[in-house]
């Protein structure tokens, strides 16, 4: 760490990580520009201490020598060279401009990383921007992520956005489907302390059960049900069916609730457990007891995540997740199934808005239904490479690395070098923006104002929270906001949904982000209504207190009325999607394919964050090497060694992997983590070596998640066999 | 980089223990780079190609035939050599000895730098009469003995008697009387080798006595393993309180925190009462071996109480006293401390065991042996534990690539590693590679899940040959 | 919630190349790492991050708050170094 000179005394600011949903509180020690030590802010009121490895190293990307600087332009034989913001952006615009005149405004598309949605402004400025192109060409991560959570949400609760949590901090039963807290700190749901505040379930008595095909980190501390992967869906219906067939539902809550419920008992009568159990490849008894047992709970949780999420029949299973939460009358009570309480009201204004919705329009090749205005990665290529109206020409990539995150992504790197345009905003070279015309270097969280505007509605205790940049940018960077707003006043629009946006633009007048989310707060449910609400939030106020402000001991229940978008404020539950995606199940053959027998599902690492964190020395550190996880019965049967290379074979593309041979991991699958395989001008990241897992994973809309195209990386079916390793003797 | 411009930086390891394969590991940086005074700097900026030559099949030194087999947790440590092993640039040639079928010249001729981490071959000697006779051996023989070493296979261990005595209280006194006191069922459960199994579940031995020459708060064993002893379910484990010092004493001897935490371990032991355990291990202080006696083979040791002074320099002198008594035993161990070895055609220091070097290049009359390098315990001495010798040989590395960068070292006639490869395997037909060794491993292994072991462990080397040559793929 | 380095340390560091807070000691280039028993983990430091317990590798680092009874002295041993050291 770089000595502060003497004559700088050091303060210290408060703050939160902007890497992951967990948000946790931090206090930065500030030596003139520079970040001296991040720790953990013992008050923070919902972290309450705790920051991991990945936050606390964040100064060594501000840091990077690897980190760009300044914006670069691409040189004909692959390099790259400084130039000036002005040329950049005025280059680029003249382009779009192009684009846009021959094609339409159609024909530019925007992708959102993940990223982006710790930044908050960004994330306005870049859904702004697409509402005011009209382009279905919007694409975000979360289609490899989560677009099962914004289908069911808006179905259920009529709004993409809501989200209910589990209560942890008062359940009696915890069920944890494909998710490890421990190491991921929690996706989804916002939990402080996650990992202690679920070792006080089992304190208290009461039991928590995670099911996954590996013991993780959360499986090895609680009782582990193995399931295959993807079998997510098998067990959560045959528990639905079990509850329901033999009357141990809240009947009384799905009259009050509910609108829909009486159709349940048909959507699951096709399910036959013992088919459930052998796709889950749990025991018949072992899924009725765990039915009962979680019917029987006086208050009970089922919550999935990535390995629940990412399977082929995910909208399903999310639906099937809620609805298990429902029918035991755990919706909206404590110790259940939660809404929270935002201090924003995104979700109203986006809903007056009409920002949200589902399949209100189909994508132009696969005809794929819409999501929160955005179409799936996995259509990207085919969007790009299919002639006709619409065609995808000139793509914006914002903190995003396709190449590597999306499903068949040898596809997407060959297909984005066909767009005559594509510029990304992004603090390195990596895989994607090594392609670009232009790449652009944004700010990052310890040099922007941030707000936790994603899970400001979840936090298991509810707290706002707004800071100020804790330290100047270097170099030339500029916020990611800044970015966009310039490419858009060169295509002469400005990214807002806002009706009237346009014409306010046109007369010169543009509201920046900060701004809006002002107003938004102040006249949001925990504002100050500009002076009307005595002791009420402002952006002034929680500056002025950037450790946070706590608004409650713990999430509200009881608000259902206030939190179901719905004109009845029901929650629906009769959606013929869903009845068709049950029938697809059930009709759909059983998992057995001789040629590709095992699968593969991903591992979360503790200090890795999707893709983008391996050139930090702190968290490469110690022996970070990509390895396959298989059990050793399957490996004596392979003929495979551990650390043998193998050769990992879908139907979709191979990759190698040296092996780990571990009985953590199921018969029949095996665990690979994601975010390897790096090239571009990150060294180290590039140095560590590894393969791209999705160059296994499919892009075919009928092999995804069909209701939302969502990206299937778990229960891909693979066959694995040892390779040569070459050496020299 | 001069002489290495267009081709990877060569060089030879001989030994394969952690102070050899953490030089490897350093030479081989991870992308991480490499942790010194705090922070991960990148060390190596070349590529590298390391030959580890061991004397051995087998990998992994004293992690293998040092490291106590009720250990098992320690030899996870060997992940990290594996991890190394699996670097591009790493090549293992075993079976192959300095000295045997490869000198020093060959490998000053075919290497721009040779790194010596051959670790401790021999062992510091008491010097007091009738050390040579039968029943009286060196802790590392029977070290090696129960571990499978290839050379020690053979060792007749007589354990016929009631009593056994080891002079010496480090961890490999504390290593031997474990394992002479554990219940023979726990050691079947771990990778002990097949002859030692035999021999120690036959064995009469109910009392080990273990000798040192000061007192407690300079007791050579670590706490860690104090602490396991004291716990040891086989065994009654019996400290004399009177041995131990009072608060003033301590005070005295400003006893630092480690020594304080043995005191208080050895306090909680001399409190307890024994319980009749099958076995008792004596540890007893301020007792010196005066000379070991018996006609054929040992029957006694004779031993002094003895006295603690601070010489006119300050240090502690240990003096025997007229205090004397006679210990029968009937087996005696001599656990007073590793040395090494000479290397031929390479200096060595035998007043301390080592080779001379400063930071780790090899001094050769007052000049530095140009390419030339130690790492470990041939550097430093016998002392610290595994990981004391992942800095020891992160600092010999940095010696050598500051020398590579300088250009130091003698590249001329370096040769390239497909030609070295043909080179060994005309000197040593038997040379077992990495691929050699893993199906000696995998042979090892899949024998072990059979008999619900970590491993059974081959002690011959023909037969370790055979399957390396056998089962490389 | 901190984690506790037990018996079967042989300082062999990784874990104090990925500590982001410095909290193990001795590191390498500290006083005393060269006649370590083991290394030691300061609980009013340690932010509970776990990066140790998978660098480490011989198992010998665990949660305080799930440590085995065999290694539970540890708790106050990890406490006690820093306490002596000064560090606290």
């Amino acid at each position: 760490m770089d000595q502060p000179s003497a004559a700088i005394e050091p303060v210290e600011k408060r703050l939160f990580c902007g890497i992951c949903e967990a948000s946790c509180g931090l206090v930065a020690t500030v030596a003139g520009d520079e970040v001296v030590k991040l720790r953990p802010d013992p008050d923070h009121p919902n972290s309450r201490g705790f920051a991991c490895s990945k936050g606390i190293s964040f100064p060594d990307v501000r840091r990077d020598p690897d980190r760009i600087l300044h914006p670069l332009r691409r040189q004909p034989d692959g390099s790259f060279t400084p130039v000036s913001w002005q040329e950049a952006l005025d280059d680029i615009g003249s382009r779009l401009r192009g684009v846009i005149d021959g094609h339409g405004r159609e024909s530019f598309g925007v992708y959102g990383g993940n990223p982006l949605v710790w930044n908050y402004a960004a994330f306005l400025t870049a859904f702004g921007m697409a509402a005011a192109l009209g382009t279905k060409h919007f694409f975000s991560s979360s289609s490899t992520d989560v677009n099962n959570y914004f289908a069911v949400g808006e179905l259920l609760y009529g709004h993409n956005m809501s989200n209910p949590v589990p209560d942890l901090a008062r359940t009696d039963f915890f069920l944890c489907l494909g998710a490890n807290p421990v190491v991921s700190h929690g996706s989804m749901m916002n939990v402080g302390r996650v990992r202690e505040t679920m070792l006080e379930i089992t304190q208290r008595d009461g039991r928590v059960v995670v099911v996954d095909p590996r013991r993780t980190e959360t499986a090895e501390l609680f009782e582990h049900v193995p399931i295959y992967p993807s079998g997510d869906v098998w067990l959560l219906a045959a528990m639905l069916k079990v509850i329901l067939d033999e009357g141990r539902y809240d009947r009384a809550a799905l009259v009050e609730m509910t609108r829909g419920h009486e159709t349940l008992t048909a959507l699951v009568s096709g399910v036959d457990l013992e088919r459930a159990a052998r796709e889950t490849g749990i025991a018949i008894e072992r899924i009725i007891d765990l039915a009962r047992d979680f019917a029987a709970a006086p208050s009970a949780v089922v919550y999935g995540r990535c390995g629940a999420s990412l399977g082929p029949f995910a909208t399903l299973t999310k639906y099937l997740i809620d609805v298990l939460n429902i029918a035991t009358g755990n919706l909206d009570r404590p110790g259940g199934w939660c809404f929270g309480r935002p201090w924003l009201p995104l979700e109203k204004i986006t809903a007056l808005l009409k920002v949200n919705g589902y399949d209100r329009w189909r994508t132009r090749v696969d005809g794929i239904p819409e999501l929160l205005g955005t179409s799936p990665l996995i259509s990207l290529p085919r969007e790009i490479r299919t002639p006709g109206k619409g065609q995808l020409r000139a793509l914006l990539v914002v903190s995003g690395n396709p190449v590597l995150a999306s499903p068949a992504s040898g596809e997407i790197e060959s297909a984005i070098q066909e767009l005559d345009l594509l510029v990304s905003i992004d603090p390195y070279i990596n895989d994607t923006s090594r392609h670009a015309h232009y790449v652009l270097p944004p700010t990052l969280w310890l040099e922007r104002d941030g707000l936790p505007i994603y899970t400001q509605a979840w936090a298991a205790v509810p707290y706002a929270q707004w800071v100020p940049a804790t330290v100047p940018a270097p170099g030339d960077v500029r916020d990611d906001w800044w970015i966009l707003d310039e490419i858009c006043k060169r295509i002469g629009i400005v990214p807002s949904p806002a009706p009237g946006a346009q014409l306010l633009g046109r007369l010169g007048i543009r509201f920046k982000p900060p701004l809006v989310f002002d107003l938004m707060l102040r006249l949001g449910p925990e504002g100050d209504l500009f002076g009307l609400r005595r002791g009420g939030l402002s952006r002034r106020k929680l500056m002025a207190n950037t450790g946070g402000v706590k608004l409650a001991d713990g999430l509200p229940t009881g608000v259902r009325h206030k939190a179901v978008h719905h004109k009845d404020h029901r929650v629906h539950l009769d959606h013929p999607v869903i009845a068709s995606e049950m029938r697809r199940l059930i009709a759909g053959p059983e998992r057995d394919d001789p040629e590709y027998p095992l699968r593969l599902f991903s591992v979360r690492e503790l200090r890795s964050h999707n893709s983008w964190l391996q050139n930090v020395p702190k968290l490469m550190a110690g022996d970070r090497v990509q390895r396959l996880l298989i059990h050793p019965d399957d490996a004596q049967e392979l003929g495979i060694d551990d650390g043998d290379e193998v050769e990992i074979a879908s139907r979709h593309g191979r990759i190698t992997a040296p092996a780990r041979v571990t009985d953590e991991v199921m018969r029949g699958s095996v665990g690979l983590p994601h975010g390897w395989g790096h090239r571009g001008g990150w060294r180290r990241a590039v140095a560590a070596g590894g393969s791209i897992y999705n160059l296994l994973t499919t892009n075919a809309p009928a092999e995804v998640d069909v209701p939302t195209g969502n990206a299937v990386l778990n229960g891909v079916a693979v066959r694995v066999r040892p390779v040569e390793r070459i050496q020299r003797y | 980089m001069a002489g290495v411009e267009g081709r990877p930086l060569r060089v030879a390891l001989v030994g394969s223990g952690p102070a050899g394969m953490y030089a490897a590991g350093h030479l081989l940086e991870g992308p991480a780079g490499t942790y010194a005074d705090g922070r991960l700097v990148d060390l190596v900026d070349r590529p590298v190609e390391v030959d580890v030559f061991d004397r051995l099949p087998t990998p992994w030194g004293l992690v293998r035939g040092g490291v106590a087999p009720d250990h098992p947790d320690k030899k996870l440590v060997a992940k990290i050599f594996e991890a190394t092993a699996a670097r591009p640039g790493f090549r293992f040639f075993g079976n192959v000895e300095v000295g045997r079928e490869i000198r020093h010249g060959d490998l000053t001729e075919w290497y721009d730098a040779v790194i010596y981490a051959v670790g401790a071959a021999g062992d510091r000697r008491l010097g007091i009469p009738g050390e040579d006779l039968r029943g009286c051996w060196s802790a590392r023989e029977f070290v090696a003995w129960y571990n499978g070493h290839p050379d020690f296979s053979h060792l007749p261990f007589d354990l016929s008697c009631e009593r056994a005595v080891i002079v010496g209280n480090g961890n490999v006194a504390l290593d031997v009387a474990r394992v002479l006191a554990l219940d023979v069922d726990a050691l079947r459960t771990t990778d002990v080798a097949d002859h030692a199994l035999e021999a120690l579940g036959a064995s009469a031995i109910r009392e080990i006595v273990i000798l040192g020459r000061r007192d407690p708060s300079h007791a050579a064993f670590n706490n860690p393993e104090l602490d396991e002893l004291a716990d040891l379910p086989t065994a009654d484990v019996i400290v004399d309180p009177a041995d131990l010092p009072g608060e003033h004493q301590l005070a005295l001897a400003a006893a630092d925190w480690t020594a304080l935490r043995k005191i208080q371990t050895l306090g909680r032991i001399a409190g307890r009462t024994p319980v009749g355990r099958s076995r008792r291990i004596v540890l007893r202080f301020f007792t010196s071996p005066i000379g070991l006696v018996g006609s054929n083979r040992i029957e006694s040791v004779l031993v002094a109480r003895t006295e603690l002074d601070r010489g006119p320099d300050g240090r502690l002198v240990v003096r025997a006293t007229d205090d004397k008594t006679v210990i029968h035993a009937g087996l005696a161990f001599r656990a007073v401390g590793y040395s090494g070895a000479a290397i031929p055609g390479l200096p060595f220091d035998e007043g301390r065991g080592v080779m001379p070097n400063s930071d780790g290049r090899v001094i050769q009359r007052d000049e530095v042996l140009a390419g030339t390098y130690v790492a470990g315990w041939i550097k430093r001495g016998p002392s610290g534990i595994i990981g004391t010798n992942k800095k020891c040989a992160r600092d010999t590395v940095r010696s050598l690539i500051a020398d590579a960068d300088a250009g130091r070292l003698p590249t001329a006639s370096t040769l390239s590693a497909n030609v070295v490869a043909d080179l060994v395997r005309a000197r040593q037909p038997a040379v077992v590679t990495f691929a050699g060794w893993k199906a000696i491993d995998r042979h090892e292994r899949d024998a072990g899940k059979v008999a619900g072991r970590p491993r059974v462990k081959q002690t011959s080397i023909q037969r370790m040959v055979e399957l390396a040559q056998g089962g490389m793929r | 919630m901190s984690y506790v380095i037990a018996a079967p340390c042989v300082a062999d560091y990784s874990c104090v190349e990925v500590c982001p807070v410095d909290c193990i000691s001795p590191g390498p280039d500290e006083p005393g790492f060269d006649n370590a028993e083991q290394l030691y983990i300061n609980p009013a430091e340690c932010i509970g991050c776990r990066a140790c317990v998978e660098a480490c590798p011989v198992d010998a680092i665990f949660a305080i708050d799930r440590i085995p009874d065999r290694y539970a002295r540890y708790r106050k041993i990890n406490a006690d170094y820093f306490q002596a050291h000064g560090r606290r």
